[in-house]
């Protein structure tokens, strides 16, 4: 089960308002490499993990992956804040606003909705894992992006901290996948898919 | 920096600290150093929690119901003005 802390992981303080910005941070709460499917991603995927390490970082992480949803969905928030009709048309934030006000919406920073289609739990440890590891660099590409694009010390500081738990994450599942294939027979990790055919660890 | 904010940052740096020790575990479980240092911070850290929560405001849904626990500013809130 899951407790709510009334807290977020790193703070979020946001002096000025900015529609623009807040359309393209979107895409972290539902796009493409975003966290709603970052946690959901690891916390479906944990239920076909045969080892302890990994069944433990899959819900650690995508645990730590619903506090940044909660991150996201603060910074959007705040950058909407308090917008006149005149301030939202010149950002361009118009087509966002007229499906859903100043809503928190997973949607991409183009306006596709959340699909769960962006990611995949298919059932097989080196599968799972090599997505993961891949995810995590994506998220990490997006966060850069959004650094090239926003000047706001107070938007950029939580969004550094987010770049840098992608690449902690990325170490950390790729030590996961290394304690899997050390139980894995090693002329042939793909013999046999340790989380669908039983007793064949070394 | 209001007074809770900063409490809040402090309390806030200890669980990060503790976390990031918590996910090293979780691929290494056997380096004992660590899971000592972890469990060093982790006292520090429930102790200055007791204390935010007892100045401050209640962190769980355990700690506090109704209005104690309706109680804003909510996590992604800001003050509109620093009175």
């Amino acid at each position: 089960m899951f407790v709510y802390e009334k807290k977020l992981q790193y703070p979020v303080k946001i002096k000025n308002p900015n529609p623009k910005y807040a359309q393209i941070i979107i895409s972290q709460y539902g796009g493409p490499d975003g966290e709603l499917g970052a946690s959901l991603r690891y916390l479906s995927q944990r239920f076909a993990m045969p080892f302890d390490e990994v069944k433990g970082l899959l819900t650690d992480i995508g645990t730590e992956e619903l506090g940044h949803l909660e991150m996201i969905g603060a910074i959007v928030y705040q950058l909407t804040r308090n917008l006149t009709e005149d301030e939202i048309k010149k950002a361009g934030f118009d087509a966002y606003f007229v499906d859903h006000t100043t809503g928190v919406y997973p949607s991409s920073a183009a306006g596709v909705p959340f699909t769960a289609a962006y990611i995949q739990s298919k059932g097989d440890i080196i599968t799972d894992l090599a997505e993961d590891l891949a995810a995590e660099q994506k998220a990490r590409t997006t966060y850069d992006n959004i650094l090239r694009l926003v000047d706001d010390p107070d938007v950029r500081e939580p969004i550094k901290f987010l770049r840098a738990r992608e690449i902690v994450h990325f170490q950390r599942f790729g030590e996961g996948l290394r304690l899997a294939t050390d139980k894995l027979n090693e002329k042939n990790f793909y013999a046999f898919n340790p989380s669908f055919d039983k007793h064949c660890n070394k | 920096m209001t007074k809770t904010e900063s409490m809040l940052r402090k309390l806030s740096a200890l669980q990060f600290a503790l976390w990031e020790m918590h996910l090293y575990l979780d691929t290494h479980p056997w380096d004992l150093s660590m899971l000592e240092s972890h469990n060093r911070a982790s006292a520090k850290y429930k102790q200055l929690r007791k204390e935010f929560e007892e100045n401050y405001y209640p962190l769980t849904a355990d700690r506090a119901h109704g209005v104690e626990w309706l109680k804003g500013p909510w996590p992604w809130e800001i003050e509109e003005c620093d009175c």
